[in-house]
């Protein structure tokens, strides 16, 4: 098991595996991938790189869907 | 033979008239898109999602408003708005609502880009821009709605712009390359209808002067279905709305009664009404009267 890092996710301080990736990162939230955007450091990852993107430590990481709204 | 008093210009009558003849029942054309119905529905605000998708079909609209939030996390029972909004029937038109900047709003409008691109929604490269400069009466801030506007078009948003009634910043908008410039009838919310109806005829003339088919959007404060007749009556090109069926004891209902009001304004600025007068005409003819008058 790698050393975890810490990271900022949607608000909230969590501590992940080294080498996670955007994917992993999601599904261990039970966030379901096709409804989210991922922005991280304020930089979109598109879903093309999300399973390829590795998180890295103090990373601010924001998943972001759709609610109704006017 | 009735003689016209002479009218003082600055007494004369407002005019309302459609510039150009067009069809009835037409459709709304905005950022690339043409939509069957003029109205556009905001989803927030419902008592329940199933509510949100009964409104929305009773309504006929085929666009509608999103915002974009946090995901919840490890909520596996969590209903998500998409779940409800069949992609197939409606254009979905993200909004950057709850922005005080431009930096933020640029920042929301991308967000809801990528989304949409993700879904494959074709509405992805519009935006619904609104930039609030006080969190009171969510009136917009106008210098930093000019700002967001126009980074947004330059990265090719076609950019939906809300904005108060005011017809300079309007202007502004429309040069800063909006798409659509969408003045609120009334703060966001309020259910106040129209209180300006002077102020947006302006923007009506001001925007379609040279541009008659450039589309005006009457874009928050409307209370009941009159407010929606009166803003196609001046000529507004659609409307959007979200609380007044949203908040409506009986939201479906409301969503029919918004949708004939819609097709009843539009219908009546497309007949052209009648210029108001001071005095009456009298509906049955003059000639062959039986009767004597008293004056």
């Amino acid at each position: 098991m790698s050393e975890p890092i810490t990271i900022q996710f949607n608000g909230k301080t969590l501590d992940v595996p080294a080498g996670t990736t955007v994917t992993e990162l999601l599904h261990q939230a039970e966030i379901r991938s096709k409804l989210v955007v991922v922005e991280i450091n304020q930089e979109i990852v598109p879903h093309e790189e999300h399973a390829v993107h590795h998180i890295s430590a103090g990373d601010i990481i924001e998943a972001v869907t759709l609610v109704g709204g006017g | 033979m009735a003689s016209t008093p002479n009218i003082d210009e600055t007494q004369r009558p407002i005019e309302n008239q459609p510039k150009q003849k067009s069809q009835a029942h037409d459709g709304l054309t905005v950022g690339g898109h043409t939509l069957a119905s003029r109205l556009i529905v905001g989803t927030g605000k419902y008592d329940t999602l199933e509510l949100m998708r009964d409104s929305l079909a009773a309504s006929g609209s085929n666009a509608v408003t999103v915002a974009v939030r946090r995901e919840r996390m490890y909520d596996r029972s969590g209903q998500n708005v998409l779940d409800y909004i069949d992609p197939s029937k409606y254009l979905l038109l993200p909004n950057t609502a709850g922005c005080y900047s431009a930096t933020d709003a640029v920042r929301v409008a991308k967000l809801g880009r990528e989304i949409l691109r993700a879904l494959e929604n074709p509405g992805s490269n519009w935006v619904k821009l609104e930039v609030l400069g006080d969190s009171k009466t969510l009136l917009p801030d106008p210098v930093a709605t000019i700002e967001a506007c126009k980074t947004l078009v330059a990265d090719g948003f076609a950019v939906l712009c809300y904005t108060s009634d005011d017809p300079i910043v309007a202007r502004r908008l429309k040069e800063a390359g909006a798409a659509s410039v969408m003045p609120a009838g009334s703060p966001i919310g309020s259910g106040q209808g129209i209180l300006n109806p002077n102020n947006l005829q302006i923007i009506l003339e001001y925007l379609k002067e040279d541009d008659p088919e450039y589309p005006v959007i009457i874009d928050a404060g409307v209370g009941t279905a009159s407010d929606v007749s009166v803003a196609f009556e001046l000529g507004a090109d659609g409307v959007l709305l979200n609380s007044a069926i949203a908040h409506a004891r009986d939201p479906i209902r409301m969503s029919v009664a918004m949708k004939y009001a819609a097709i009843a304004g539009r219908e009546a600025y497309l007949s052209g009404r009648i210029p108001k007068r001071l005095y009456a005409t009298a509906s049955s003819p003059e000639e062959g009267v039986i009767t004597s008058r008293p004056w």
